[in-house]
């Protein structure tokens, strides 16, 4: 069976999560019960457990039985978001910077200038491999995936709910993405086919960012934390967290699994 | 509150949210374990990520992979790469008729 046949089944077996998620965004009285904003944050978390638990596979599983060939195709897709993350970024702190707090609005700067890196040192890989970006079109969950924090965050265009929606729906998509990337950390020495000369320093390098890319995405992902900890304080605020963070790992995880659907049709 | 059923457990930490309120649950042969679902150093959710498992001198102990921490799953006290972590909280267990019921 397909790496892509084994996460999408197991998607679809996790598909609870997101329910009791939209149960929960729907109930002031329930998202009144929490102390304070850290309990809501902690409870988010542990409530996603099982679909990072998939992320981490979308890393590590995927590694394990990728090909030269898969790797390229998971590249260019891999290169061309983290050039979608930054164009909407560079939207939010420009167009939108009324309505971001001092304070937040250099953080997200900060992860512009950590995207650009990203870039930078994919398309590096990606041309090690023997690829290039020439031709390339995106997988169109992907392209939804980077619609949706300002298609979500502008539903309340006011200050402070549209940092903390944009958050939802952009920062969520990091703490999937850290996992992700420590399961090819964790995984990649078990495909030795990935090893084989003369793709070896294109692995190591690959391995290697994948290490780096990981400490990044927690940063960004901190982001989110830094913001709901001000300001998830009230019912109201918690739903409308939600409402943008539960569609953003519905589509980032739907998305992944695309990615290798695709790289794994190169077989 | 009420976990889960015995055999639904293993070394490979399950996190159960019951409303507002959660814990990670485990097992090790015939020994249950609760704890907070998050870990204390750095607050990834443990079940995609820990483990638990007996050291040499037979303690229970919990492994959180995401960078290496480890955690006495009796006295609480852990550590990432050798320097003291914040110490995790463990919670009673008591199993009823094959139930896991965790008092929070």
């Amino acid at each position: 069976m397909s790496i892509a046949k084994i996460l999408r089944e197991e998607f679809e077996s996790k598909r609870y999560v997101f329910d009791e998620l939209k149960r929960a965004a729907s109930s002031l009285d329930f998202l009144a019960q929490f102390r304070d904003s850290y309990q809501f944050i902690d409870w988010f978390k542990a409530t996603i457990d099982p679909i990072l638990e998939i992320n981490y596979k979308t890393g590590a599983l995927w590694i394990r039985n990728a090909t030269v060939k898969g790797i390229i195709l998971w590249t260019r897709q891999g290169a061309w978001n983290e050039w979608a993350a930054n164009s909407a970024l560079a939207k939010l702190i420009t167009e939108y910077r009324d309505y971001i707090d001092d304070e937040f609005l250099n953080v997200f700067a900060h992860q512009v200038s950590d995207e650009a890196r990203h870039f930078y040192i994919r398309t590096k890989v990606l041309k090690m491999y023997g690829g290039s970006m020439e031709d390339f079109q995106p997988i169109k969950e992907w392209a939804d995936l980077f619609e949706w924090p300002l298609r979500c965050a502008t539903k309340r265009l006011e200050k402070p709910y549209f940092q903390a929606k944009f958050t939802g729906a952009f920062q969520t998509v990091e703490l999937t993405a850290t996992v992700q990337h420590k399961g090819i950390v964790d995984n990649a020495h078990l495909n030795p086919e990935i090893w084989k000369e003369p793709y070896r320093d294109a692995t190591r390098m690959l391995v290697e960012f994948s290490r780096e890319i990981e400490d990044d995405e927690s940063f960004h992902w901190t982001i989110a934390e830094r913001v709901w900890a001000k300001y998830a304080t009230t019912p109201e605020m918690r739903a409308e967290i939600l409402d943008c963070a539960v569609g953003a790992l519905e589509l980032s995880t739907i998305a992944k699994i695309k990615r290798i659907e695709a790289a794994e049709s190169s077989r | 509150m009420r976990a889960g059923r015995l055999e639904e457990f293993s070394e490979k930490p399950k996190v159960v949210v019951a409303g507002n309120r959660h814990c990670a649950v485990a097992r090790l042969g015939g020994s249950v374990y609760a704890f907070e679902s998050l870990c204390p150093h750095a607050k990834w959710p443990l079940g995609f990520i820990g483990r638990i498992f007996l050291n040499r001198e037979g303690r229970p102990m919990l492994l959180c992979a995401m960078h290496g921490g480890v955690w006495d799953l009796v006295s609480g006290e852990g550590t990432v790469e050798g320097k003291p972590a914040p110490p995790i909280r463990r919670y009673p267990v008591e199993v009823v008729d094959g139930d896991v019921h965790v008092r929070l």
